[in-house]
């Protein structure tokens, strides 16, 4: 193959676990270029994961974004902020962090459920889009006695 | 170093945080080939992260391993099982359609032998933390604050 941009090539925009990445390794001792898998890359993270998008203030009924990992509730006055649905296995986190006025949060579709409440602050919660049904709480926590958190509804 | 195609390396089978990998940045507006280490990679991920797997397992047996989430769908009262995972591997479990309790039993289970998912919606998010098992790390379902499955 002729020499070639990496600009240049095709885009694929999804990849399989047996996919190749290059990878050098040894950087401080003996660097080596390197293929590793897919799997191999993700399986085997060797740090912790972080994100680096800005977090958004769901300030009471402003629209929660799908393009953000984390969100922070603020209320001033009872609302229902709304979800978009999301794309497959996509994680999204909300937590409260002022609240005076419970912050009823509407996905566009969830799984079993229609809504969750946040009316204290520090109640949190992680939601994953599993598909057709929606988003579905796959965690929830909250200040105080154990199973404080959101109430799903 | 001679021209190679990426296949002809030799394969890493994990990384640490001090490699490096290839990256090309700004590519709408003037691409450069940079490199980047493992960790800044993973410690500052510009956008959410999706899992494009999933099962959907419909009725007993074996829960899969190779996939982050399980849509659980019973049939009755039904019995499934997990198998061993690898070190630090995340699970998750939705139960999305309630026939039936289904009562999910780890091959190793960090201070328990049973999930049960007795609700629709109840969830569960599993980690794998070794020789202890898979440990639960989040339940959650519908109604009262603390619902979800209950481990035993």
């Amino acid at each position: 193959m002729a020499d070639k941009k990496v600009t240049a090539l095709t885009a694929a925009t999804a990849s399989d676990v047996a996919d190749l990445a290059h990878i050098i390794t040894d950087v401080a001792t003996g660097a080596t270029n390197k293929k590793i898998t897919v799997a191999n890359f993700l399986n085997k993270i060797p740090g912790f994961i972080g994100f680096s998008d800005t977090p958004q203030t769901v300030t009471n009924a402003t629209a929660i974004n799908i393009t953000g990992t984390l969100g922070l509730l603020v209320t001033t006055t009872a609302s229902a902020p709304a979800i978009a649905n999301g794309v497959q296995g996509q994680i999204k986190v909300l937590v409260a962090i002022t609240i005076s006025g419970t912050s009823t949060v509407t996905p566009a579709t969830m799984n079993d459920g229609t809504s969750l409440a946040f009316a204290a602050a520090a109640d949190a919660a992680i939601l994953m889009y599993i598909g057709a049904s929606g988003w579905a709480p796959i965690s929830i926590a909250g200040a105080g006695t154990p199973g404080a958190g959101p109430t799903i509804a | 170093m001679a021209d190679k195609k990426i296949t002809a390396l030799a394969a890493a089978t994990s990384t640490t945080t001090a490699d490096i990998a290839h990256l090309v940045t700004a590519v709408s507006t003037n691409p450069q080939n940079k490199k980047i280490t493992v960790a800044n990679f993973w410690n500052k991920i510009p956008g959410f992260i999706g899992f494009a797997d999933i099962e959907t397992k419909t009725g007993a047996g074996a829960i899969s391993i190779a996939t982050t989430l399980t849509a659980l769908i019973s049939e009755g009262a039904i019995a499934n099982q997990l198998a061993d995972g690898i070190q630090s591997q995340l699970k998750v479990i939705v139960f999305i359609t309630d026939g039936g309790t289904s009562t999910l039993t780890p091959a190793t289970m960090n201070d328990g032998t049973t999930l049960a998912f007795e609700d629709a919606g109840d969830a569960a998010m599993l980690m794998w933390i070794g020789a202890a098992g898979w440990a639960v790390i989040s339940q959650a379902g519908p109604g009262t604050p603390g619902a979800g499955p209950t481990v035993a």
